[in-house]
């Protein structure tokens, strides 16, 4: 069955409000396990709101979601919550516990044993670079904004869920903070291997984020896929103007250098000494470049050996609009 | 003064008969406020009505209110514990709904998001959230009922009232006036005593009742 591979899937998804408000409006999607998906889009589009069919904050109108290949519907919303970890924009600490007693709420609930709760709670802590011993015994309102935030991602790891919903978990946070968290949830990411469903209206964090960016307007998606194809080939001008497409350091931004440089043993290497790596983003090499003056890098793999090299010439090919590309 | 110490025996007998009447008054309309509180909370159709009819009891002066029970209660202690708890609950119900619906609505959603089962939501993140607030009215319906009592006295239930009243009816000013200073010393010390346990619990969520 094609739908079991899948960690989260959706089959003609329509949630119509009592209001009357179509929310979301006949969404087919599926998220294969360990993705990273970004659901971005204005206000009102239903990225919220399609979030949260997945844990049953809200039940659909018609069609169905499946977690694991299964109908959440046939699902006691109690415990399909237990297995998904959930993080909010608002955070939602309990202000009259701990923040250990906070991280435990989940394991509590599924009965953990005490010494293996006070474990995981130090294991968590660690985990989002909180030392332990200073914040276990504190109260969330003892702790500033991002300190709270990460304290509501160990909660939402706690007990090991396979799959995480984030609802613009950073929204409320001040830039630096935000993209330090950022930075540190995609290592995570990238160590854990989770399914994240992750909701945003911020695209350049949207792009910085996802494996799989999915756009949508009006409870409809309007495109998806990786962030560098929908930038390069941006389904509509909605897709194009939301993400603004034509932005030459926009589309650098989610282009990596592996993908434009010219491979050693085509061209000459550079003599500059100015490396750069493999897997960076253009906008980094170009702004190496011109920091540095130069118009060639040395591209290097992990382990700083040659594999290429990468010339403003390049970068100037690379920067041709989609449209002439294609 | 003077009368306090020349008569303790009268005095303590009726402050004895003051705080059992008030303390089961209290429980009893404990019993009654705190499911209606929860229900007034969580209802919209029921919140109108339970506040219009409370809202009717409590308007109606304490006197009144006795003596509309004697027809059906008679004379004594009973009329005067279902009197006074009738005249709590507006306080109480009224605290303990604002204590349950000023829990931030994120922390709900939170906790419902991590699989909570309804009742776990409410004894685990509403009840110990709502107890600031609902404590507030535990203690002011307690000073109430405190004070309303003396009234007591006046349909033989007695209590200290039987100082304030005896000592009207017999041109003994002394004798009212230890009544009096006994009831505000303890509803003074109930107040004070509420006031702490409730900093307690409020000690935590300074930063986030705003």
């Amino acid at each position: 069955m094609a739908d079991a591979r899948a960690a989260i899937a959706f089959k003609h998804v329509v949630k119509v409000y009592p209001n009357g408000e179509h929310a979301v409006n006949d969404v087919s999607l599926e998220i294969p396990p360990g993705t990273f998906a970004v659901f971005v889009g204005p206000s009102g589009s239903g990225k919220t709101t399609l979030l949260k069919t997945i844990n049953r904050l809200y039940d659909v109108t018609s069609g169905r979601v499946l977690v694991d290949g299964v109908d959440v519907a046939t699902t006691d919303p109690v415990a399909l919550r237990r297995g998904i970890g959930y993080v909010i924009q608002q955070v939602g600490l309990f202000p009259h516990m701990t923040i250990a007693e906070n991280i435990a709420v989940v394991p509590s609930l599924l009965g953990w044993e005490r010494a293996r709760i006070a474990a995981r709670v130090d294991e968590l802590l660690s985990l989002v670079h909180l030392e332990p011993e200073r914040y276990r015994q504190r109260y969330p309102t003892q702790l500033s904004g991002g300190q709270q935030q990460r304290v509501g991602l160990a909660r939402a790891l706690a007990a090991d869920p396979q799959i995480m919903l984030m609802d613009e978990p950073f929204g409320a946070l001040d830039a630096i903070e935000r993209e330090r968290l950022q930075h540190e949830l995609a290592e995570l990411h990238a160590r854990l291997h989770k399914t994240i469903a992750f909701v945003t209206h911020d695209v350049d964090e949207a792009l910085r984020l996802a494996d799989l960016l999915v756009v949508m307007r009006t409870g409809r998606v309007e495109q998806a896929g990786t962030p560098l194809d929908i930038i390069t080939g941006p389904a509509n001008v909605f897709v194009a103007a939301l993400l603004n497409a034509d932005d030459v350091m926009r589309r650098f931004s989610v282009m990596k250098v592996g993908s434009v440089m010219s491979p050693a043993g085509e061209a000459p290497l550079p003599s500059t000494g100015h490396r750069i790596s493999v897997d960076r983003d253009l906008r980094t090499a170009l702004s190496l470049m011109i920091s540095a003056g130069v118009q060639s890098l040395l591209v290097v793999d992990a382990a700083g050996a040659p594999v290429g090299s990468l010339t403003l010439a390049d970068l100037q090919r690379a920067a041709k609009p989609a449209t002439q590309k294609r | 003064m003077q009368y306090l110490f020349a008569h303790p025996d009268i005095v303590a007998k009726a402050l004895g008969q003051h705080i059992w009447l008030s303390v089961a008054a209290l429980a009893l309309a404990l019993l009654f406020s705190i499911p209606l509180g929860v229900l007034a909370a969580r209802s919209a159709i029921a919140r109108p009505a339970i506040f219009g009819l409370l809202g009717v009891i409590y308007t109606i002066p304490s006197l009144a209110l006795f003596a509309l029970l004697i027809p059906a209660l008679g004379l004594g202690f009973t009329t005067a514990l279902v009197a006074l708890a009738a005249y709590a609950q507006m306080i109480l119900v009224r605290n303990i709904a604002a204590g349950i619906n000023g829990v931030d609505p994120a922390v709900i959603e939170a906790a419902r998001g991590m699989g909570m089962s309804s009742w776990q939501v409410f004894w685990t993140v509403e009840r110990p959230l709502a107890m600031p607030v609902a404590l507030a009215g535990v203690r002011v319906a307690a000073v109430s009922i405190i004070g309303i009592a003396n009234v007591a006295a006046w349909i033989d239930a007695g209590g200290l009232g039987t100082l304030v009243l005896g000592g009207i009816q017999s041109y003994y000013p002394a004798k009212a006036v230890a009544g009096v200073l006994v009831s505000a010393a303890l509803a003074i010390t109930v107040d004070f005593a509420l006031r702490r346990v409730e900093t307690r619990y409020r000690r935590h969520l300074a930063a986030t009742s705003a």
